[in-house]
Order: structure tokens, then C-alpha cells, then sequence
């Protein structure tokens, strides 16, 4: 008993200590908070990030949860508001879950932006966007379409229902097949645990009910090499097209066996640059009234006033001829 | 009167729960291939089949655990670690002679870690594992560092997608780990020392039985079943991503409670527990092919436990 009162109250002495140290200098701390630790896309968010901290002389810190679990991101956040952060971006699991916690911090003078996903309802002041919902899915339609033509029958496979970019571009896609493609059918919407497996199994279920089935759409990374896999192993490469927003590390072997012939996507890095960029701007008190040149990036940053969206560019396509240029 | 309460308990196939399970699974059978044509196909039952084999061969050790009177939560982070040493070995250009007995000794070493933490200590097995379990998944991240293991060799993936006789090789895995699993469990006094810590752990340890060894034994034998599960994975799938794991011990414990094992120790049955593994995946394949969303699967499953347990305790009620 005394044992663990010893040991907060030195974990407490730690952390006065550690913020007292932080807070005496004047250097702009920008955090981010992932869907998930640990998978490459974000890893390669923070590669661009961390290049964008080194040119503005900004410390960058980067944390999220293990799983992709709701309540695990609030807790990070809520411990970065607690840690005096200038800006805190997130990729949000939940806006309902956010939105209390994201108001508490805007009253307490933190610069609060969303990037990679959006909480539209929410006090969030911008929202770094990579590439509009709405062109990401309609990018990754078309593209199955110019490969496999314009009637039959697609399913998708996603992660947790709870994550809303997904949702939107499911949205999207099923948007776009009424109203473009009447031929296609979307027979069945599937959410995975985040594990190739149920990916794999989901993928595999859906060629059984369906053995007319012409593509599986995958909606996150984690769904991309159990599909592709499902692809492989029921030997139908060529007959059943796989394709999603995948990470061109994750999809390259399946990219280059013609499971998954093309994978939609961003440059991650860019968009880490990019929220870190913005967060520093903010912070120096600039203002966005337009379109923005950001030193550092190729393209011009669209300023979408009506709802504060700064967004990256268009969604790029990961092929067999340029997936190796891509390391992510 | 103590031998034959053991011979009762002891006996192989639980005729009761085994009947039972077999009627739920012919229900649920006839429901989805009503529902669906492509359901009762030799296709399908081959995808099912290839799906359950990790899952069964856990299962297999599970059982031996719970009969013993124990528990393991950690199994999903001993396949993970075990899984990443395959699949960082793989990626040295190691070959499958060297990277398979890898894998294999990384679970043992880390079940049997789990085995020396509960016998020495004595805390309670779920406790230990439910630590051990966050300390492995946390290896997992710190080795994997952020980059998926993706694009492993295919060499091995005919133990899980292959074809021998006729019948798919996944069978012939699930075959020879449960006859393995059963002749330790009934033939051996391992085995037998196994029932008798699981009935009274107390006069276990009078009568001289070795229980803190056979305990040791017994988790470094679940862990090393995690290490066969992890090669299979990884034969499967080829890749070993940070999820890895997420939900099989919680699976694992459900089919083997479901095929007959008593929580409290000393009952348990293999077959039973295979049946088990059987209804959870065909229950995710089969809302799947008839088209209810996914999301219902673990209710179906919750319900039959729950339906399972209840027709138990009515019954030892009654025998009472």
C-alpha cells in the first residue's frame, strides 16, 4: 500500500517535473494522435511531420492508441491538453467520443485540428484533409471500373464501423455506382476486428455468395492483405479484382502478383507536413482566407472556407509501374 | 468412490454436451443453407475449415488448460510474438527448417514463463496472464516498430491451403493435434495427473503429484500450440500485422467452454471443443453467405453459450 503511494507519488513528482521543464521554454508543441499506433501509413505521417518540425523549429509529438479504440484516444488526448500542448491534431476514432474533450481544450487556448479523418460536428478549427471523401471514393470506383468494366457485382470490406472516413467513403462509392455506374452492385458491406484474418474471411465469404463477385473494395490498410490473400488462395487472380486505399508497402507483393492490381491513396508524409505546418501557422497568429503556398509541398494547399477544410491534393494511384517509388 | 467419480470425469467423449453441440450445429446448418445455396458446398466447408485451423489447435491445449483447472488469456500475445520472430526469421532469408522450430520454441518459452509465474507464485492464472498478455502484445509493437511484416514465402502454406487424399490438409493438422492432445490427456499419467490437479488440487499435491511441474508443463504445451497456431498464420495469411491475435484467446475460451469444459477444472472435452471452434466459424461464415450483417455473429455466439451454461446448471441441479 505504502509501496504503490511511493511510487504515484513519484510517477506525480515526474510528471510536475517534466511539464514544469516544457513549459519554461517557448518552443511550439504540436502533438498528434493517431487512429492507431503502429501501422506504416502513420509512421510515414510522422516522417513528414518530423521533417516539417525540423525546418519551423517546433517539437512534433506523435502517439495514439494500440487497438482502434475510442475511449484509448480520448485518454491520449486528454492527456496532451493536460501536457500544456500548443496544437493537438487527431485523426479521429469517434466524434461523438471527442467532441466534450475537443470544446475543453479549445477553452483552454489549444490550437485543436483534425487531420487524415474529420469531426465535422465538433469545435475542431481546421480539418486537414488528404483528398476529399468524395473524390477518394469515386477515384477508387472509377478505377475498378476502367480494369473491369461497368456492370457485375463488388463487395467491401472495411474496418470498424466507428471510423468515419470509412463511412464516407463507402458513401461515396455507393453514391457513385447509382448514380454513374446502374450496372454495379455493392452486395455487402462487412466491418473487420482490424486482423488480416477476418479480412481474409470476409473476402472469402463474399466470392462463396457471390461467384459472379468481380472486385472486393478494401477500406482501410488493415484489410488490404486479407483481401488480396482471399484473392490469391482461391486462385481467381485475373477473374476477382482487389483494390483499396492501402499503403503502397502493404499492397506492393499483391500489387506486383495482380491480386490487387492498383491501390488508391495519399502521400502520408505530405499530409504530416502539411498538419504541422498549419499547426505552426496558427500558432504565429497567421490567418487562412484562401488557397495557401506551403514551401515544402508541390501542389497548392485549397482553402474550403464553407467547411474549414484544408486540403492536400487529389488522391494518387499506386500502380505496378509506380509503386516502388513509394516507401509507406 | 474416488476412482470412479475420476473414470466419470475422465471419460473422453461428454455424450451429453457433444449431442447437444451436434444439434446446434445441424440447426445452424440447416438455417444458413436454406438461406443460402452456397453454403453447403464442399467449397465452403473447405473455407471454413481453413479458417478454423489456428483457432482449433489452440483450442486443443485450451481445453487441456481449463480441465486442469487453469485459464490462458495471454494466447493471442504468445501467437503475436511467436508470429513475429517467424516472420522477422523469414525475412533474414532463414529457411522454414530453422524459422518453424523458432516459432515453435518461442511459444513454449513464453508459455512455459506463464506456467513458472502461476505455479511459484500462485496467482490466480487469469491474472498472470491477462499481465503476460499486455507484456507480449507490447514486444509485438516494440519489435514490429510500425512497419507490418507483409510478403512472407509461401512455402509452407499447403499445411493450411493444400490437398492430401482428396481432403484438405487443414484436417489433417486439426487430426493429428487433437489425437496428439487426447493420448497425452487420457493415455498418459501426465494426463491423468492433469484431471486430478483440475478435481482437487489439494489432494493432488498430498497424494504426491507433482503439481507445480505438471502446471509448468501444461502452459509451456498451450504456449508451444500457440507457436504451431503462429506458423500456420503465418503460412496462411504471409504476413504478421500489429493486430495479430486480437481475439483468439477470448474465442479460444469460448469454443472450449462451449464443448464442455468446466471453468472450475476437471471436466473438459477435446471433441467437444473442436465442435465449439466449428459453430463460432461457421456462425461468421455463415451470417456472412446469408447476408445479415456481421456485427450479429458474436451475438449468435453470446446467446448459445449463455443457452449452453443454463441447460448445465439446470442439469447438475437436477443430478443433485
Amino acid at each position: 500500500m505504502t509501496y504503490t503511494k511511493m511510487l504515484m507519488g513519484s510517477v506525480a513528482l515526474g510528471l510536475t517535473l517534466g511539464s514544469g521543464a516544457t513549459a519554461q521554454d517557448d518552443t511550439t508543441q504540436i502533438a498528434f494522435i493517431p487512429q492507431i499506433a503502429g501501422i506504416p501509413y502513420y509512421v510515414a505521417m510522422r516522417e513528414g511531420a518530423d521533417r516539417a518540425a525540423a525546418e519551423l523549429g517546433v517539437e512534433y509529438v506523435q502517439e495514439g492508441p494500440t487497438s482502434t479504440n475510442a475511449a484509448d484516444q480520448l485518454r491520449i488526448f486528454e492527456s496532451f491538453v493536460n501536457q500544456g500542448f500548443d496544437v493537438i491534431a487527431i485523426s479521429p476514432l469517434d466524434e461523438e467520443t471527442l467532441k466534450p474533450a475537443i470544446t475543453r481544450a479549445r477553452e483552454a487556448g489549444i490550437i485543436v485540428l483534425t487531420s487524415d479523418a474529420d469531426a465535422p460536428g465538433s469545435d475542431r478549427q481546421y480539418f486537414v484533409a488528404q483528398a476529399l471523401d468524395q473524390d477518394l471514393g469515386y477515384t477508387l470506383l472509377d478505377e475498378t471500373v476502367a480494369r473491369v468494366g461497368d456492370s457485375g457485382k463488388i463487395a467491401i470490406v472495411s474496418d470498424s464501423p466507428t471510423i468515419q472516413s470509412m463511412q464516407n467513403w463507402i458513401a461515396a462509392i455507393e453514391e457513385r455506382a447509382a448514380s454513374t455506374y446502374p450496372e454495379i452492385e455493392i452486395v455487402s458491406v462487412d466491418h473487420t476486428d482490424g486482423t488480416a484474418e477476418r479480412a481474409y474471411q470476409f473476402a472469402t465469404d463474399a466470392m462463396t455468395r457471390n461467384p459472379d463477385l468481380m472486385a472486393v473494395l478494401g477500406m482501410a490498410s488493415t484489410t488490404c492483405p486479407g483481401i488480396a490473400q482471399a484473392v490469391e488462395a482461391g486462385g481467381v487472380i485475373g477473374e476477382v479484382l482487389s483494390a483499396g486505399y492501402c499503403s503502397p508497402n502493404t499492397a506492393r507483393s499483391y500489387i506486383k502478383s495482380g491480386a490487387m492490381p492498383f491501390s488508391v491513396l495519399w502521400n502520408p508524409a505530405d499530409l504530416g507536413y502539411l498538419t504541422v505546418w498549419v499547426g505552426d501557422y496558427l500558432t504565429n497568429g497567421g490567418e487562412i482566407t484562401g488557397d495557401l503556398t506551403v514551401e515544402g509541398l508541390e501542389a497548392p494547399v485549397r482553402y474550403l472556407a464553407d467547411s474549414d477544410i484544408l486540403l492536400l491534393g487529389p488522391p494518387s494511384v499506386f500502380t505496378a509501374e509506380n509503386v516502388d517509388d513509394f516507401d509507406f | 468412490m474416488a476412482k470412479g467419480r475420476a473414470a466419470v470425469t475422465s471419460r473422453p467423449f461428454r455424450l451429453g454436451r457433444e449431442a447437444l453441440l451436434l444439434v446446434a450445429l445441424i440447426v445452424l446448418c440447416t438455417i444458413f443453407s436454406l438461406q443460402s445455396e452456397f453454403f453447403l458446398t464442399e467449397r465452403n466447408f473447405t473455407t471454413i475449415l481453413r479458417n478454423s485451423v489456428d483457432l482449433a489447435v489452440i483450442c486443443a491445449a485450451m481445453t487441456i488448460i481449463i480441465i486442469l483447472g487453469g485459464i490462458d488469456v495471454s494466447v493471442g500475445g504468445v501467437l503475436a510474438v511467436s508470429a513475429v520472430i517467424i516472420g522477422r526469421a523469414y525475412q533474414m532469408g532463414m529457411p522454414d527448417w530453422v524459422v518453424v522450430p523458432m516459432g515453435l520454441a518461442t511459444g513454449a518459452v513464453l508459455g512455459a514463463l506463464n506456467g513458472v509465474i502461476i505455479a511459484r507464485t500462485r496467482v490466480p492464472p487469469i491474472v498472470a496472464t491477462l499481465g503476460t498478455m499486455y507484456i507480449y502484445i507490447a514486444v509485438l509493437f516494440l519489435v514490429i516498430g510500425g512497419v507490418w511484416i507483409s510478403g512472407l514465402p509461401n512455402t509452407l502454406s499447403f499445411l493450411v491451403l493444400g490437398e492430401f487424399a482428396g481432403l484438405p490438409a487443414g484436417i489433417y493438422v486439426i487430426g493429428v493435434t487433437y489425437l496428439f492432445s487426447w493420448l497425452l490427456l487420457r493415455r498418459t499419467p501426465w494426463g491423468q495427473r492433469v484431471v486430478a490437479i483440475g478435481c482437487d488440487e489439494l489432494s493432488a499435491r498430498l497424494v504426491g503429484i507433482p503439481v507445480e511441474k505438471t502446471k509448468i508443463q501444461a502452459y509451456a504445451l498451450i504456449g508451444l500450440f500457440a507457436g504451431v497456431a503462429a506458423v500456420l498464420y503465418v503460412a496462411r495469411l504471409r504476413n504478421v500485422e500489429v493486430n495479430i491475435g486480437t481475439n483468439i484467446a477470448l474465442e479460444a475460451i469460448a469454443a472450449t467452454i462451449l464443448g464442455g469444459a468446466n471453468i472450475r477444472g476437471g471436466v473438459g472435452s477435446l471433441i467437444g471443443a473442436l465442435m465449439g471452434v466449428l459453430f463460432i466459424k461457421m456462425t461468421q461464415n455463415g451470417l456472412v453467405l446469408i447476408g445479415v450483417s456481421s456485427l450479429w455473429e458474436t451475438v449468435v455466439i453470446g446467446a448459445l453459450l449463455i443457452i449452453v451454461l443454463v441447460i448445465d446448471a439446470l442439469g447438475e441441479r437436477r443430478t443433485r
